[in-house]
């Protein structure tokens, strides 16, 4: 039984390694309940693969999209903190940006992305896994000068810093929901991971909210009748694939156009409610190209 | 409040087929499951439940877990549809035309859903059910914005939860993507309501964890806890114990 005192051995040194197996501690559970050969036989395939998923070791999938997620929350939390004037050695931003009734909103913003940013670090680091160090920010999209900025006035002109919120935040929702999948298998990790994506969606909403309390045409849902504010092939990425209007789960595709969903008795326009009604995922690869807009 | 349940039946655009299915009590209520009752023993004089019973597994010999929460979930629509279609059928005083259009695209995107949940259930889907908001005030925008708050609140943490319980295969990551679809424009949903009721409230901290590991993570809320928050408005008792894949 050295494997089982291995496991013994290893929550002692961490005490938090139960939490992390997740689901798996159901499988260690059983495992401890047996006796004699089968536990002798089952021990190592069962703790070995709980112990490679919670530590992360070959399992690239669930740390690649947690530390994809914790690049996306420093990037935002840097852009919150600086246009509150959190970041030392950087420019402040004029007087007022930030109009003061709207502040408290902001701040509760940059909050929950600096505590996102401290428990995906943490179970990162839990993990053994490599975290994002080092990086550099610039939200004019100027790459530090090296380019065109096209966000030039982010931090002088509150309306184009609530553009670059949103788009930021648009992304981190679908960025969020496209990681779901993939760490599905940890429970611990799927269920944080879905709890910050509502969090982040409560974000979206809130910033659209304020833009269209600055007279934007933008609905709290992305929505088809929302004034574009992006840019072909920079940032266009963000919104791309919210148009779908299929919907197919297990084999089946819904008919959205024989179901009596057009309450409004609008026709063909109904339809439009099913884009906004649905918050498509978003990939990897893509939720990196739109962050690297921002750093450099 | 007997009049808020009317507007079911008041002249609307809304395709009649649907709402009068769903305020079919009687019909509905007669195809319910009898759910959650031991007869194994036979000493236990069965009770009586007041009002018929509700159980998610639909009485579906081998219901996928899968199914099951899906149930769950159609169930929360239904009652969130119910709630915004008595919203826009009358809407309160002091909302403004913005607002009537916004909570009328809640009403849409709750049809949408309800709709979509019925359609991927096929014969497993429980029966269209009805509800009581008498204790409601739907009178006021302040009570239908606080309502509507609490509807959206609780789904969001009831999304967060079901995430774990899909199976693992390709059927249950298809369920599981299609339910994040809908949880994160639910989370929209109730910050949008939340920002009319009191503006920056969005994400506050009765809905996001504030201190401790945590921290920054929205609320989460089991089956049970939720239905036991929202059985006033349910004119059935829902069982969410008598299966393994709400428990």
């Amino acid at each position: 039984m050295n494997i089982l005192k291995l496991l013994v051995n290893l929550t002692e040194a961490d005490p938090e390694l139960l939490a992390r197996l997740g689901s798996r501690r159901e499988a260690l559970t059983r495992l401890g309940s047996l006796t004699g050969k089968a536990a002798v036989a089952t021990a190592p395939l069962v703790l070995g693969s709980a112990l490679r998923q919670a530590y992360g070791r070959g399992a690239q999938t669930i740390t690649d999209s947690l530390s994809l997620a914790l690049t996306l929350e420093l990037l935002e939390n840097n852009f919150y903190s600086r246009a509150l004037g959190l970041v030392p050695n950087t420019p402040a931003v004029p007087a007022g940006f930030i109009p003061s009734d709207l502040r408290p909103g902001i701040v509760t913003v940059q909050q929950h992305e600096q505590q996102h940013v401290a428990f995906l670090t943490r179970v990162l680091q839990a993990s053994g896994a490599d975290i994002p160090t080092n990086l550099n920010f610039d939200f004019t999209g100027s790459k530090n000068g090296t380019q065109s900025a096209p966000f030039a006035d982010v931090f002088s002109n509150f309306d184009t810093f609530l553009q670059v919120a949103q788009l930021l935040e648009d992304t981190g929702v679908r960025a969020y929901k496209g990681q779901l999948a993939t760490v599905q298998s940890d429970r611990v990790f799927l269920t944080a991971a879905a709890r910050i994506h509502s969090v982040e969606a409560r974000h979206a909403a809130h910033i659209r909210t304020l833009r269209r309390n600055r007279n934007a045409t933008v609905k709290p849902w992305i929505s088809p009748t929302d004034q574009s504010i992006t840019t072909a092939g920079l940032t266009d990425a963000v919104y791309a694939g919210e148009e779908n209007t299929t919907q197919r789960v297990a084999g089946q595709t819904i008919p959205f156009d024989l179901l009596p969903i057009d309450a409004a008795g609008v026709g063909q326009t109904a339809l439009q409610k099913v884009q906004a009604a649905f918050d498509e995922p978003m990939t990897a690869t893509t939720a990196s190209n739109l962050a690297g807009l921002f750093i450099y | 409040m007997s009049d808020k349940l009317t507007p079911f039946f008041t002249s609307t655009p809304l395709p009649r087929r649907t709402f009068l299915r769903a305020a079919g009590a009687t019909v509905a209520t007669s195809t319910l499951v009898l759910a959650g009752c031991s007869d194994d023993d036979g000493e236990n004089t069965p009770t009586t439940p007041s009002t018929p019973l509700l159980s998610y597994t639909n009485g579906v010999q081998g219901i996928t877990a899968n199914n099951v929460v899906f149930n769950y979930l159609y169930s929360l629509h239904q009652l969130t549809l119910a709630f915004y279609q008595a919203v826009v059928a009358a809407f309160p005083t002091g909302m403004t035309t913005a607002e009537q259009a916004g909570f009328t695209d809640l009403r849409d995107h709750e049809l949408i859903y309800t709709e979509s949940y019925k359609y991927l259930l096929g014969a497993n889907a429980i029966a269209p059910l009805t509800f009581t908001f008498a204790t409601l005030t739907l009178t006021t925008r302040a009570g239908v914005v606080a309502a509507a708050k609490k509807f959206e609140d609780l789904t969001v943490a009831a999304y967060n939860d079901v995430v774990m319980r899909f199976s693992t295969d390709s059927t249950g990551k298809d369920y599981l993507l299609f339910a994040g679809k809908i949880a994160s424009v639910k989370a929209r949903h109730a910050a949008y309501v939340r920002d009319l009721e009191v503006a920056g409230s969005f994400a506050g901290t009765d809905v996001v964890t504030s201190t401790g590991d945590l921290a920054g993570l929205g609320a989460v809320l089991t089956p049970s806890a939720v239905i036991t928050e929202l059985a006033p408005y349910f004119t059935v008792t829902v069982v969410t114990s008598n299966t393994a894949a709400l428990a």
